[in-house]
């Protein structure tokens, strides 16, 4: 991943390991990671590796 | 002499550092009394405030700063951040958190313990954490990070003598690890329990409040529809009891049956739901951050503004102050008192300092500049703005920016100068520039937006198209243009929501209050200046060389009264007092609506005023200022001409 876009979600609380929830997807994906929604727009959250919990 | 001493010492000081949006301004605000600007949006402070207090019979200087992501990060604003923090060697680190998000907030404590200075973390929002059901163990969490840690409400002063207990704190935090580790997780399992927040509304309330909110919308938009279609609506109802008419009272009348027809439907159900219903809140702040519901509501949104502002501010409000208060009382009396002559002339005369540059600055400009303040701190306050800017993302992205690059951009339309020195909150060199140049070109501030919208009430709407039409496309084109021959890259669109908030009054009432007197201050004295200024030339018999000399543009390029000459200079001292000039101009009948549409066009392209050409300065360089100066004044009257051909061409009857 671009490390300054991994730096800017790492501000977020957005580190490997969390727990985040997807809330939408157009026009720009929005994630819920603890109670902060953080809107991205799709390269970014394509980087964004994941595995479906829930 | 003991007391003498302790007024001698140095004031500790005290750096509030943060994430963006968490309180920072509110505790700020609260602790010195000195107000600052308060917004729910990451990104409203982008300078350093400082402000001093006595507490306690010490001395304090507090310093707001930008929110900052992380202690490394590259925007321009966090830039602002990290250097106080590094130069100053602040006496104690302030750090304003969001309780509800405590993950991130630990994160930065690591990050600002590296700094060693002494630290105090207070916990905001616990307003939101207890309606949440969120739970903090300070004093846990306290003796884990080895710092004074106080649980705060900014909004209503909960926590504060904590705060001032801890200001004297010599505490230096034990965190040191690098994340992404384990101890943060350790810590949030160990301090912090989380269970269902007290319902006070049941789901079925919520969907009557929602239903409410909708209806009332529907009775608002049933206003123009039903016009159109014939059909009868709230506002012709309501016509037969309040008539308008040519009279103050019937002005009077007219503003309370707006009032009715188009803002307390709206206003009212969606007012009450806010406050009283945070799951609303939510369901709102959902709604309108997607495409199939977020499209209704900005309709629904821009709608009440522009009865807000181009209504009820430019048409009656005007109306009242112009026509009542300065053609019916003030400017007869003057004339009663001074004698005709050079004075007179002076106030009172065609380029009177009274008549031309007060009454523009406070009869036309100051009502609309007014409303729309009210009506946008209340958009600003809401935190509906970054969901705005997730709607428009992908067309900035053709621009050479991103959603982001909206902020800057709408509140341009409040004040283009403060907007320029928001792009600061763009992650690129290049995005920041594109940001100033498209503000500068064809952002019309709030003051210029008001005397635009007196003017187009006289024309056909396919005139008023026109102009916006050509302005927008412009805004789009240069911002295409720029995108590919800047050298740079355009940044990622990551951007924080905030949660919906209820607005408060107060806030709305100091924000308002501090702009309108920031635009008496700032424009006022230059609306008589330029007219003085045109008072002096005109007296001189200078007026006809300075117009004569730039006649090939004005009349032969655009096809103008060689009068509007004078008013393009005027233009050039602020273009909203430009823009005044061709009201005065179009009521007095001097221009067809085609000249109206092109003269109009041409000074919203214009150069914005002085203060904004020195913001730019300062914050682009001397050579980019005069650069944007430059390109902005050829293109808008090139843009001018081009639009005058082109209906020539086609033959349109305006
Ligand atoms: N409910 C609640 N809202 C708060 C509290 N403190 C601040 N707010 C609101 O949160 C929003 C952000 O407040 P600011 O003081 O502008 O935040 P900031 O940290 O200065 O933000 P930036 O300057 O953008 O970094 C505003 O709408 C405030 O009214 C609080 O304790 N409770
Ligand atoms: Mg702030």
């Amino acid at each position: 991943m671009n490390p300054e876009v991994e730096l800017r979600l790492f501000g977020f609380g957005l580190f490997p390991g969390i727990e985040i929830e997807l809330l939408q997807r157009f026009p720009s994906y929005i994630i819920r990671c603890e109670r902060t929604e953080v809107a991205l727009e799709t390269s970014v959250a394509s980087q964004v590796r994941v595995t479906v919990v829930r | 002499m003991l007391s003498l001493q302790t007024e001698r010492q140095v004031p500790r000081k005290v750096v509030l550092v943060g994430n963006p949006n968490v309180g920072k301004s509110a505790v700020f605000s609260r602790l010195t009394s000195r107000y600052v600007t308060i917004s729910n949006y990451p990104g409203t402070t982008v300078d350093l405030f400082r402000g001093r207090a006595r507490i306690q019979g010490r001395d304090y200087e507090f310093v707001d700063t930008p929110g900052i992501q992380a202690l490394h990060s590259q925007s321009e604003d966090e830039q602002v951040t990290s250097d106080v923090l590094r130069n100053e060697k602040p006496d104690l680190i302030l750090q304003v958190a969001d309780g509800k998000n405590l993950r991130r907030t630990l994160l930065l404590t690591a990050q600002l313990s590296k700094l060693k200075r002494p630290l105090v973390l207070a916990l905001n929002m616990k307003d939101e954490c207890d309606e949440r059901g969120i739970q903090i163990d300070a004093q846990a969490l306290s003796k884990r990070i080895g710092v004074p840690v106080v649980q705060t409400t900014a909004i209503t002063g909960d926590g504060f003598p904590e705060i001032v207990d801890h200001l004297d704190s010599k505490e230096f935090c034990s965190l040191n690890g690098h994340p992404p580790s384990e101890w943060v997780e350790e810590i949030l399992q160990a301090v912090r329990t989380e269970d269902e927040g007290e319902e006070r509304w049941t789901e079925t309330k919520t969907n009557l409040l929602s239903a409410a909110v909708v209806l009332g919308a529907l009775v608002h938009l049933e206003n123009y529809l039903g016009a159109w279609l014939g059909l009868p609506t709230l506002y012709g109802l309501l016509g037969n009891w309040l008539q308008p008419s040519e009279t103050l009272a019937g002005s009077a009348r007219e503003a309370v049956r707006l009032v009715i027809a188009y803002l307390l439907p709206v206003l009212l159900p969606f007012l009450f739901a806010l406050r009283s219903d945070s799951r609303f809140n939510e369901r709102f702040g959902i709604w309108a951050r997607k495409f199939s519901t977020g499209i209704p509501i900005l309709v629904v949104a821009l709608s009440v503004v522009y009865q807000m502002v181009g209504n009820l501010g430019a048409q009656i409000l005007v109306d009242i102050l112009e026509n009542g208060v300065f053609a019916g009382y003030l400017t007869p009396l003057l004339r009663a008192l001074v004698p005709a002559g050079l004075v007179h002339d002076f106030l009172l005369g065609e380029y009177g300092a009274i008549s031309v540059g007060l009454t523009y600055g406070i009869a036309i400009v100051l009502p609309v500049v007014a409303s729309f303040f009210i009506a946008f701190s209340f958009l600003e306050d809401s935190g509906y703005l970054p969901r705005l800017a997730v709607l428009s993302d992908r067309l900035f992205r053709l621009m050479g920016l991103n959603g982001k690059a909206f902020l800057p951009m709408i509140l341009g339309l409040g004040c283009v100068t403060m907007a320029t020195m928001t792009t600061r909150i763009l992650n690129s060199k290049k995005e920041r520039l594109i940001a100033t140049v498209l503000l500068a070109l064809g952002v019309p501030c709030s003051a210029q937006l008001g005397v635009i919208l007196g003017i187009i009430t006289g024309i056909s709407p396919l005139a008023t198209a026109i102009i916006f039409g050509t302005v927008l496309l412009q805004l789009f084109v240069v911002g295409l243009i720029f995108s590919r021959i800047l050298p740079g890259k355009r940044s990622d669109f990551v951007l924080e929501l905030p949660p919906i908030r209820y607005p408060h009054w107060k806030n709305i009432a100091q924000k308002t209050g501090l702009r309108v007197k920031w635009f008496l201050k700032e424009a006022l004295p230059l609306f008589v200046l330029g007219t003085v200024i045109l008072f002096v030339l005109d007296r001189l018999s200078l007026l006809g060389f300075l117009v004569a000399g730039v006649q090939p543009i004005v009349t032969g390029l655009l096809e103008l009264p060689s009068k509007t000459a004078t008013v393009f200079f005027l233009g050039f001292l602020r273009r909203d007092y430009g823009a005044a000039g061709l009201f005065d101009m179009a009521r007095n009948g001097l221009l067809t609506t085609q000249q109206i549409v092109v003269s109009l066009t041409v000074m919203t392209l214009f150069v914005p005023c002085i203060a904004n050409f020195f913001i730019v300065i300062r914050e682009q360089g001397l050579r980019n200022a005069f650069l944007i100066t430059a390109f902005i004044s050829g293109y808008a009257i090139a843009v001018g001409a081009l639009l005058n051909m082109a209906i020539n061409f086609v033959g349109l009857v305006l």
